[in-house]
């Protein structure tokens, strides 16, 4: 068995935890020399995102890299070393009325790095957007173990190439990311969810409303009927096919006139059950939205994660159900990113010839299609990262460019780049 | 030379090459008039498979070229450094395919900023980033700049904008990043693109994100005797956790020229005024301009206008926008700065600024994105009188090294061009650069494509780092 097949990718490297960025630099020049892979890891709550790496080397671990650099409240800006955890980030914005406005699955464990690394997004990316809108500065460790910078402390700057961006998402394949300085937002007033119960045959017109609405959602959360079974969402007790959660935050007032507006506009949608559901936004059920994209489901072999266009959201979901029976369905349906867990039972060539087909799809779409979760025994023969586009070529570039020796994560990502 | 030309005629045609002494000045410089050079051709295709083809042209006959939009630019970054060939992006003005649903549209490189919310506003939507310069300035040279505008401060700037560019590529392939859609796996070669200033290739189309239009706007104009009244009341308003859509600042000097061109009715004897927006829902936006009101009246504000009526909205927006060709009525020649500082360090870089004019005995004005801390100083003089151009380099230096100095940057939205080249290596590391220098080359290893741009030329003496003012002289 290859070293790549292997079930634990991460058997028989080194886990190191520097305490401090110099230390950090001296592992990178030490693995550097030997050539060693540094698969760089905050919490590790991610880890299983992508292929194995393709040789051995040193786990980086940034956990002790989680200093608060500088939060000048009033500017609205953080810096902060990337191994801080999520949820003490939170608590210190919150104690200004501040945050992010990112959802991430775990909060409690995973780091700011990892969550920069796999750009991680949740329901509220319709309404606030993704990371690379709020990563105004950043430091990398480069494959010669020196901290550089790009961006800065200020919200406006465009001097320099922008390696926020380009680092945003890239599985850490291009250095460690070691410190970050972000935008942040005021915490809105107040919160609140109309929920829409409905069928297959309804969906695409109550998405068509919720597009043409007078109102402003944060969020347009699709699930079906096997995810509204899930202990995260029973309680609810929706008992039709799917249910679409709109998801409001802003001012107690404009809260309170969106949900009614938009329920006055949905009202004679057919076949529909309404509900308005005050939920503010740290409740369990914002929370719950966020997180069921990356709930491990007992014995699911693989989940998917489709980016298709919103308006095909409804059929692209009827396909995935018609394709793999029992297959729990979650979309960010404002944004076209459709995530599917696939239940336990399906076979392996079953599971292959339908994720081949849902993808596809999506790439007629000019979309892809990604396996956020695998199992690892499976990595080998499925599209983990989906299909190849041609600007694989300058990302090669890119990656020989600023790690030549391919040190960080090699093989993981993209083409196994 | 005269093989280029011929090669270039067989791409575009004899009609779309310019070459004539009288007819390249225009494309000498940019909106930064202190540094020209002229070009040796400038080419106007209208395919992306006629730029490929003059980008392999020029590197057989190892000619450097660059691209152009609208030369609204405002740090050299069209400046054709060394001559060579301006590719003109002018006539590639194609809006192809605007998806209402998705909330995205394809679209050329030289379609014009305002066109494109002009053709959007039927549909209640348009393109959120807005440059004053935008009824002139190009899509293709906001992209290369990642330009900003007024409403960046609640809906981002360009890069927040654009999901996916066609790029001819430095060796003249073409590539597309990124599309109509979020979330494609791979590194987000869009996001780094954009703001590249023509370093990376020539952008020749965009996917941008449209925005839907907002329901209502409350646009008031706070009247202060003093700037720092001013300036307290943006931190103060930031600082309580209200974005609004725009927070822009004009100060005396600026408001004089204005009122002469535009006849509004600012204030001429105010200190400051702050152009205070908020936009959204109808739904509680009252409130939340009530709470700005309060704020700029605590802080000093002798009244709060509110531009009630559309036409005053329209207008009062059309005089912040043409702020800068107002300036005319104030001196023949101007420089625009573009610093910016943590927000809370507006009170103090503002003084700077009032002390290094009188240090150089020059006029300064201002009128900038308060809201963003991004000051735009306007430094007066006439270029016909060298002394005057030496004294304004010093003073722009000058207010630029304090905003490095209180941690912020020399450039929010005009870019590095020619013209701050020598700020990168004050800004950033040698290690910084290098870094900078190495992705530069994954895309442009023979650094043919704009060169002498944005970055410093590693080990260079100071002349070839200041390639543009050496070939203006």
């Amino acid at each position: 068995m290859s070293f790549s097949d292997s079930l634990n990718p991460l058997d028989g490297f080194q886990h190191k935890h520097p305490c401090d960025v110099l230390e950090a630099c001296e592992i990178i020049k030490q693995s550097a020399a030997n050539l060693d892979a540094i698969v760089p890891s905050g919490s590790g709550s991610k880890m299983n995102i992508g292929y194995a790496p393709s040789r051995k080397g040193v786990v980086l671990g940034t956990k002790n890299l989680n200093k608060v650099i500088d939060y000048p409240a009033r500017d609205m800006t953080v810096t902060v070393q990337a191994g801080i955890l999520i949820k003490d980030l939170k608590e210190m914005l919150g104690k200004e009325n501040q945050r992010l406005p990112i959802d991430d699955p775990y909060p409690a464990n995973s780091s700011l790095g990892g969550l920069l690394a796999t750009n991680t997004s949740g329901p509220r990316r319709f309404g606030w957007g993704t990371l690379r809108d709020y990563v105004i500065g950043i430091s990398i460790l480069n494959d010669e173990g020196i901290e550089t910078k790009a961006g800065g402390r200020v919200v406006k700057n465009v001097a320099g190439y922008d390696f926020c961006k380009l680092h945003t998402g890239a599985l850490g394949t291009l250095g460690v990311i070691s410190q970050v300085t972000l935008k942040v937002k005021p915490n809105p007033e107040a919160s609140a969810f109309l929920l829409v119960t409905l069928n297959l045959a309804n969906i695409e017109s109550v998405l068509e409303r919720i597009h043409n609405t007078k109102t402003r959602p944060i969020a347009v959360e699709l699930l079906n009927k096997a995810a509204l079974q899930h202990p995260l969402f029973k309680h609810l007790a929706v008992t039709s096919d799917y249910g679409i959660f709109i998801g409001f935050e802003h001012s107690t007032e404009a809260v309170k006139w969106q949900t009614e507006t938009l329920a006055n506009e949905l009202a004679d949608a057919p076949n529909s059950k309404l509900e308005i559901i005050n939920a503010p936004s740290d409740s369990a059920l914002w929370q719950a939205l966020g997180e069921f994209q990356a709930t491990r489901i007992s014995g699911c072999p693989l989940t998917f994660k489709a980016n298709i266009p919103s308006a095909k959201v409804a059929s692209y979901c009827a396909l995935a159900i018609e394709t793999v029976p029992g297959v729990l369905l979650q979309a960010h349906a404002g944004s076209g990113i459709v995530f599917g867990h696939i239940p336990e039972g399906i076979s392996r060539q079953v599971a292959f010839n339908s994720i081949d087909m849902l993808l596809q799809k999506a790439v007629r779409y000019q979309g892809n299609l990604v396996l956020p979760y695998c199992l690892p025994e499976w990595k080998a023969d499925f599209p983990v990262w989906g299909q190849t586009r041609p600007d694989v070529k300058v990302m090669r570039k890119v990656k020989e460019s600023l790690d030549p020796k391919a040190l960080f994560n090699p093989g993981r990502f993209v083409d196994r780049i | 030379m005269k093989r280029l030309l011929d090669s270039l005629k067989k791409i575009v045609g004899a009609d779309a090459i310019i070459t004539a002494a009288s007819e390249l000045m225009v494309y000498e410089c940019d909106g930064f008039t202190i540094d020209k050079n002229r070009p040796d051709v400038v080419v106007f295709p209208t395919t992306t498979e006629q730029v490929s083809k003059i980008v392999e042209a020029c590197n057989y006959f190892k000619v450097p070229f660059l691209p152009r939009g609208a030369g609204t630019s405002l740090a050299g970054g069209c400046l054709p450094v060394g001559g060579g060939v301006v590719i003109s992006l002018a006539r590639m003005k194609k809006i192809f395919d605007v998806d209402y649903r998705n909330r995205c549209a394809l679209i050329e490189a030289g379609v014009v900023n305002l066109w494109l919310t002009n053709h959007l506003k039927p549909q209640g939507y348009h393109f959120a980033p807005d440059p004053s310069s935008q009824g002139a300035c190009t899509i293709g040279g906001n992209v290369a700049t990642n330009s900003g505008g007024p409403h960046t401060l609640k809906y981002g700037v360009t890069v927040n904008h654009i999901m996916g560019v066609e790029l001819v590529l430095p060796d003249g392939e073409i590539i597309n990043t990124g599309g109509p859609l979020e979330d494609n796996p791979g590194y987000d070669l869009t996001g780094v693109i954009v703001g590249s200033e023509g370093t990376f290739g020539v952008a020749v189309k965009s996917w941008v994100r449209i925005t839907r239009n907002p329901d209502a706007y409350r646009t008031l104009l706070g009247v202060f005797n003093s700037v720092d009244d001013a300036t307290n009341t943006i931190s103060e308003i930031i600082g309580a956790g209200i974005v609004p859509a725009a927070l822009e600042m004009l100060d005396q000097m600026i408001l004089g020229a204005l009122e002469d061109a535009f006849h509004f009715g600012f204030p001429l004897d105010a200190g400051a005024i702050l152009i205070m927006e908020v936009d959204g829902l109808e739904a509680g936006i009252d409130t939340e301009a009530e709470r700005i009101t309060q704020i700029a009246i605590k802080n000093g504000a002798r009244e709060v206008r509110k531009a009630d009526t559309d036409a005053k909205r329209t207008l009062l927006w059309k005089a912040r926008k043409q702020a800068f060709g107002a300036i005319g009525r104030l001196s023949p020649s101007f420089c625009t700065q573009d610093g910016v500082v943590p927000r809370s360090k507006l009170p103090h870089i503002l003084s700077e600024i009032q002390r290094i004019g009188l240090k150089y005995d020059l006029k300064i004005c201002n009128v900038f994105h308060a809201g963003d801390g991004n000051i735009h100083p306007i430094l007066l003089f006439d270029e016909r009188f060298p002394d005057q151009v030496t004294r304004v380099l010093a003073a722009s230096g000058e207010i630029l090294d304090e905003c490095i100095r209180v941690g912020g940057s020399v450039t929010g939205e005009h870019g590095i061009g020619v013209e701050k080249i020598d700020f990168m290596s004050k800004l950033f590391t040698p290690d910084d650069l290098a870094m900078m220098i190495r992705l530069r080359n994954a895309f442009n290893p023979t650094n043919n494509c704009s060169p002498h741009k944005m970055l410093p030329t590693a080990g260079a003496c100071i002349e070839v780092s200041k390639a543009g003012r050496m070939a203006a002289m």
